[in-house]
Order: structure tokens, then C-alpha cells, then sequence
């Protein structure tokens, strides 16, 4: 069995009234890497944020390698890569340079720095124009130095926010290898998202997090069976709020997860016939302009959990 | 750590060079500039400057009256308070500190001159004033060539109005200030033509002490040692403002994930920003010394005030930045800072040509303890002007300030 690296139990953070993180707990093991997945605003920033105490909680816990975390501590802060959502590197200076002093501050130096430099610049595809000003570089090329920086010193830990965003999909697959690669030598890595497919190829377990709650919590196959045998209708038309009233009790086994004007969304089981149900509908005299059936993915335990469409 | 931080911002610095070069060669050419203006005498650029001048006129001829006129009117009028006084007075009112020089006019000038003879006119410069003599010197030079064409090229006419003037119906002294002032303009005008001087200026100093040299002043070196203070201010201005890009481009964030502490990027900043200004002060005045051929009287003293001053500048700068929130609010506020206590410290303007009741606030602009000991050191190569007074203020506020600044920053920089 392999041991926790990262514990957060019942974190809590307010800003005035919102409740950007509610309760939130969760562990990751070594070599595991575990996805925080939620739209924007979910609180997976603020999260990460606690977890690598730039910003105190308001309750709860969190202890990296059983240790409680500290600002002051500097041991638990080598121990820790983390690659912010916003890309953080200096404009002026080339992607060696770059390497070279973050990895300075993690006490790497001489040929053993410089070996850990050029072999990451190589996996992610910037050893030609190493020698470059950043600031001459694509923003997907600032991702991937943005990555490299917080893998060079081999943490124990590796916090990823949202490492993807806007890079090209040649690129995020190279960045997701070496992510699964890094996870394969022991690192126990967070990896927040808001990427369904991202979270679905790359995560051994993930928390599904809306609104500073966590949701659901599991690995992929696991959060499906939450939506059970079932698969999900979207029917989309002009709906009158006493038409479905007098619908709903006619449709045993279907579970209604949200409905407006213009938008119906049920659960159904596997083993019922589309026709049946489109057939009830004409009963009771309701125009269906459009129908979506998705099968149990991601995308819809967040509809079942939620409600709501998993967009930005 | 604070040495990997202060590594990583001079390689930033190097990689956008242009910045710094420009910094270190404007105080240079600022003074330069200004320094040629001055010496040309009439500076029409700065009206506000008044020289008081006493004036013993032995003479009270022709000639005298046209030097005197020349004084009197139109841009030199705006620039010099002309006082005559009794023979022999001139000296004891300079003593009490009444007037920047005093103008000697032998006896027999004008007839000297008329017959083709040459004479002297006698300079006594105020030694506790340096800039405003130095105006009286350089005027009275140019005025002394000016007639001492004149009487060569306007031979004839010249005669002709002594004439007039040794009749009994003597012209109105105005009369004579105009024509005066014609045939300077003329003169300026042609070609110049080069001739033995006949009048000779000699300048005395008054001293303060029988066994002193007199002091040499430089003009150039003076003026850099107000404008090199100010544009140093500019600079840190501009290094200080890194704080706030370091938060905006996210790496201060990021800086604070790794075992580096918001205590050690603070002080990486401080020390940074007196590390440029120590570099720059020093590389400035290294250059103006081997370039213009001064030499500080004391290379230690030299040493001290480099370390001081630029402690101490860095301090006022970090110290203004603490008590801004944004990098717009620092856009506006510190130059305006800035610019009061340059004006009000004397690195922008000598400060002898301030009104008398700004000058009293002087004092209270930092920068006028980081001005006056290098004006003193450096033009004068004095160093017995209360230079330990100076050394402790201007450590006194390197630790002051930049302790200050340090707790400040530390409790209110936010990510
Ligand atoms: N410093 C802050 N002050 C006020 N509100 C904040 C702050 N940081 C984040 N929030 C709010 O908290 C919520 C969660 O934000 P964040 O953690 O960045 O979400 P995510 O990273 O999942 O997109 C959002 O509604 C955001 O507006
Ligand atoms: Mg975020």
C-alpha cells in the first residue's frame, strides 16, 4: 500500500460571504495522481493555494508526509513542486536561466542541475530555443517551461493547476505523458482541472468539486456507476410547467435531475426504449425539437450531481 | 537565498540593458549641458537667478560706465543686483556676507584702454558661496573681452563719444548704456577676431584661513552632484516598482512556494536596489573623474559617501514605495516626491538661487544631506564641512529607512 503524501481534511475558506472552499478533504498517495476536477470558480486555486500555505485557512488541516504544514518550513517547501495556474517565469531571462535559478532555490546545483535542466527541456520539446528570452515564447511553450519548473527538483509532492490551459493538443499530449511519467517515480500528484477528457485519461481517482463542495470522489469507474445503468436525456423544446406535472408520475423509473421552458433533463434506465418515451411525450401534446442521450461519462455524473451542464 | 535572488535580478537587468546606460550617462550630460549654459555667462534660461555684486568704480570714466552699463541693462540687468560703494567699503561689506563678488575698476581704465594700453579689473569672489561668483567671473570676463575689442575695432568711434563725454554737458548715463550695449552687439555679431587681451581679469578669493589654499571649484562637478542624486532617485524609482512586477507576473507567487521567504525577497529587493545605486554613483563619478580631471580630496571619505549615500537613497526610495498600494499609485506619487525634495535639497537647482526661506527648508529634504557633502568633496575638494555630521545622518537613515521599509513592506505586500 502505498503511503499518503498530501491530507486535507475539512478545509474551509470564506471570502466576505462566498464560500469559495467548503469542507473539502482528500489524500493522495505517492505515485497517484489525483484530479480535482470543477468549472472555474469551483475553488480549486484557492484549494491549492492553502495546501501550499500562501494563504491560511480558515479551519481544517493539511500535513504533507505527516507533517503539518507551516509557512516558516522550508524542508516541506523542497519537498513540494508547484506549477501555478498563472504562468509565473522571468520575461527577460532564457529557459536555461529560468531553470537554472528556481532550481537553485530547491539547493540543486553544478552538473547534477544542469542535467535535470537539459533533460527537461528536451521532454518538453524547448532544448532548441533554450537560449531564447521567454518572452519570445509561444504561450504554449511558457506552459511547458512553466511544468518543467516544478518537476526539476523531484518533489515528493507536485501541485498542478490547471498546467494545460490554451496549449495546443500535440503539446498537452506530451505534457500529460511526462505528468504520468513523473507520477510512475512515486510522486504523489494533485492536478486540478476543468478538463472532463484531461481528468478522465490522466486521473487514478478524482474529486468532482462545484461550488468549494466536493461532490463525488472515487476513481473514473467508480463515479459513473453513480449514475447508475442508467444513461441521460437531454429534450429540448417549449415546455408548460403544468404539462410536466401531469407528465412526471406518468414515467416510472425516470428520474427527473432538472427541468425549465425550454429543457427537460431525466435520468433513464439502460433497459428503456427511447420511442417509449418520446411516444408519452406526444401524449401529452409536448414538441420535442431536440434530443441528446449521453452515455455515463464524466460529464454526466456532473449532470446528475449537479444539474447543471459541465461548462465554464 | 538572497544571493540566488539578487543574481537572478542583475541577470534581468543585464538581459534590458538600455535602461541602466541611460540612467548612468543622463546625470552626466544633465551636467554637462547645464554646465556649459552656465558658463556662457548670460543664461537667459534661468532669469530667476540674481548675483549680487558690489562695485568700486576708481575709475568713473567712459569705459567704466560702459562695462558698468553693460551690467545694468537687459538680460545682464535681470541677472546681476549691481551696488556701487565707496572706495575701500567693498570688502568689509563682502565680509558680512552682502554680495557673491566685488568688481574693482582701477583708476585710469578708460584712459589706458583709449591709448591702446593694457589694464587689470579686479575679481573678489564670496568663498562662502560657489555658484553665484562663479556667474560674476565668467560675466566679467566676457564683458572685459568685449570692450577690449571694442576699443581696438570701434577705435574711432570710441574717441569720439569720449569726447562728447569730456564736455562740460556730460550725456545722460542711459545715453551711454544704450550706445554701450549697441556696439557690444555688434562686436558679438562680427567675426572674432583674435587679439592680445588688454584687459586681464584677476580673480582673488577672499581666504578663510591664512594657511588654506584656495579652493579650486569645478561648476561641472558641482552640478553632477545635485543632478547624479536626482536622477539616482529616478532609477530606484524604477527598481523599487519590481515588487510589484514580481507580483504581477506571478513570480513572487511562486517564489513563496519554494523555501524562499517573504522576509528574504523583501531584503533581496532592498539590497538590490543599493547594490545599482552604489554601482551607478560609483561608475558615475569614476568617469567624471578620470574625464573632467577632478580628484576627491579623501578617496575614503570618497568610499564612505558612495556607501552612505546610496544606503541612504535606497532607503528613501524603498520607504516612499511602502506606503504605496499599486504600481499606478507609484506612477504618480513617487515622482512628484521626488521631484519636491530634489528641488527643495538643491540636486536640482543650486540651491544659493532659491528665495532665502526655502532655503531654510532644505534641511528637511533628504536629499540635501545626500547633495550638499559631494558638492563640498567634489567642486570645492573640501572635506572639513562637518563631514561626520553628514556621514551619521545619511547612515543613520540607511539603517533607519531601510529597517523601516522592511517591516513596513513585509506587513502589507500581498500576492
Ligand atoms: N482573493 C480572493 N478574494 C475574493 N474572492 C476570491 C479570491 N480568490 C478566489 N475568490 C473566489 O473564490 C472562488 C473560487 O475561486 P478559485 O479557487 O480561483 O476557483 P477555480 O480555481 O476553481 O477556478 C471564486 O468565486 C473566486 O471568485
Ligand atoms: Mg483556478
Amino acid at each position: 500500500m502505498a503511503e499518503t503524501v498530501l491530507l486535507v481534511e475539512h478545509l474551509y475558506k470564506a471570502f466576505d460571504s462566498l464560500k469559495a472552499v467548503n469542507d473539502v478533504s482528500f489524500e493522495v498517495k505517492a505515485g497517484e495522481i489525483f484530479g480535482l476536477l470543477g468549472p472555474n470558480g469551483a475553488g480549486k486555486t484557492t484549494t491549492i493555494n492553502m495546501i501550499c500555505s500562501l494563504l491560511p485557512g480558515d479551519s481544517g488541516s493539511v500535513s504533507i508526509n505527516n507533517m503539518p504544514i507551516n509557512s516558516q518550513n522550508s524542508t516541506l517547501r523542497k519537498q513540494m513542486g508547484v506549477v501555478p495556474q498563472d504562468i509565473a517565469l522571468y520575461e527577460e531571462l532564457n529557459a536555461i536561466d529560468n531553470l537554472v535559478f528556481w532550481g537553485r532555490l530547491y539547493g540543486l546545483s553544478g552538473p547534477d542541475l544542469k542535467n535535470r535542466t537539459t533533460a527537461l527541456l528536451t521532454k518538453v520539446g524547448l532544448l532548441e530555443r533554450a537560449k531564447e528570452p521567454v518572452s519570445r515564447y509561444s504561450g504554449g511553450m511558457k506552459r511547458r517551461l512553466n511544468l518543467a519548473i516544478g518537476l526539476l527538483h523531484e518533489p515528493d509532492l507536485l501541485l498542478l493547476d490547471e498546467p494545460t490551459v490554451g496549449i495546443d493538443p500535440q503539446a498537452r499530449h506530451q505534457m500529460l505523458d511526462l505528468i504520468r511519467e513523473t507520477a510512475q517515480r512515486g510522486t504523489a500528484i494533485l492536478y486540478t482541472t476543468h478538463y472532463m477528457d484531461e481528468a478522465e485519461q490522466l486521473c487514478d481517482r478524482l474529486a468532482i468539486m462545484d461550488h468549494g463542495h466536493i461532490l463525488a470522489m472515487g476513481s473514473l469507474s467508480e463515479l459513473e456507476t453513480l449514475v447508475g445503468e442508467r444513461r441521460i436525456l437531454q429534450i429540448g423544446g417549449s415546455f408548460m410547467t403544468d404539462q410536466i406535472d401531469k407528465l412526471l408520475p406518468t414515467l416510472s423509473e425516470i428520474q427527473l435531475i432538472n427541468r425549465d421552458q425550454t429543457q427537460l433533463t431525466l435520468s433513464i434506465p439502460f433497459s428503456m426504449a427511447i420511442g417509449q418515451i418520446l411516444a408519452v411525450l406526444q401524449e401529452h401534446d409536448l414538441q420535442v425539437e431536440h434530443l441528446d442521450i449521453k452515455n455515463p461519462n464524466l460529464d454526466s455524473v456532473f449532470l446528475k450531481l449537479t444539474g447543471r451542464e459541465f461548462k465554464d | 537565498m538572497i544571493w540566488q535572488l539578487l543574481i537572478k535580478d542583475l541577470q534581468r537587468r543585464k538581459a534590458r540593458p538600455v535602461g541602466i546606460i541611460v540612467w548612468l550617462a543622463l546625470p552626466l550630460v544633465l551636467a554637462f549641458l547645464v554646465g556649459l549654459v552656465s558658463s556662457g555667462g548670460s543664461s537667459s534660461d534661468q532669469p530667476q537667478i540674481t548675483v549680487p555684486l558690489l562695485v568700486e568704480d576708481h575709475d568713473d570714466s567712459f569705459v567704466s560706465q560702459f562695462l558698468l552699463g553693460a551690467f545694468g541693462r537687459g538680460e545682464l540687468g535681470e541677472l546681476f543686483s549691481l551696488t556701487p560703494v565707496d572706495s575701500g567699503r567693498g570688502r568689509a561689506r563682502m565680509d558680512a556676507g552682502k554680495a557673491s563678488a566685488l568688481l574693482i575698476i582701477p583708476l585710469g581704465l578708460g584712459d589706458s584702454l583709449l591709448a591702446g594700453k593694457s589694464s587689470t579689473l579686479i575679481l573678489v569672489k564670496n568663498p562662502a558661496q560657489s555658484f553665484l561668483p562663479k556667474i560674476a567671473e565668467e560675466t566679467v570676463s566676457i564683458l572685459a573681452e568685449a570692450g577690449d575689442r571694442a576699443s581696438r575695432l570701434l577705435d574711432s568711434p570710441l574717441q569720439e563719444i569720449n569726447h562728447l563725454n569730456n564736455r562740460d554737458n556730460a550725456p545722460q548715463d542711459i545715453d551711454v548704456a544704450r550706445i554701450a550695449v549697441q556696439i557690444n552687439r555688434i562686436i558679438r555679431r562680427a567675426e572674432p577676431v583674435l587679439l592680445p587681451p588688454l584687459v586681464q581679469v584677476t580673480e582673488q578669493t577672499i581666504k578663510i584661513k591664512e594657511n588654506q589654499p584656495t579652493p579650486s571649484f569645478s561648476l561641472f562637478a558641482y552640478l553632477l552632484s545635485g543632478v547624479v542624486i536626482m536622477t539616482l532617485m529616478f532609477m530606484l524609482d524604477n527598481l523599487a516598482k519590481d515588487i510589484f512586477v514580481e507580483r504581477e507576473q506571478k513570480t513572487l507567487f511562486r517564489l513563496l512556494t519554494t523555501p524562499v521567504t517573504r522576509r528574504q525577497f523583501i531584503a533581496a529587493k532592498l539590497l538590490f536596489m543599493w547594490l545599482m545605486a552604489f554601482l551607478s554613483l560609483l561608475l558615475v563619478w569614476l568617469f567624471a573623474i578620470i574625464a573632467f580631471n577632478i580628484t576627491p580630496p579623501s578617496w575614503l571619505l570618497f568610499a564612505l559617501l558612495v556607501v552612505v549615500t546610496t544606503g541612504a537613497l535606497s532607503a528613501l526610495a524603498g520607504l516612499l514605495y511602502s506606503f504605496i498600494a499599486t504600481r499606478t499609485q507609484a506612477s504618480g506619487i513617487v515622482p512628484a516626491f521626488v521631484l519636491v525634495f530634489a528641488m527643495l535639497g538643491g540636486a536640482m537647482i543650486p540651491l544659493e538661487t532659491l528665495p532665502g526661506f526655502i532655503r531654510q527648508l532644505a534641511p528637511f529634504s533628504p536629499l540635501y544631506w545626500a547633495v550638499y557633502p559631494w558638492q563640498r568633496m567634489m567642486a570645492f575638494g573640501d572635506q572639513n564641512f562637518g563631514v561626520i555630521l553628514f556621514l551619521g545622518v545619511l547612515a543613520a537613515f540607511t539603517l533607519a529607512g531601510n529597517g523601516l521599509t522592511f517591516i513596513i513592506i513585509n506587513k502589507r505586500v500581498r500576492l
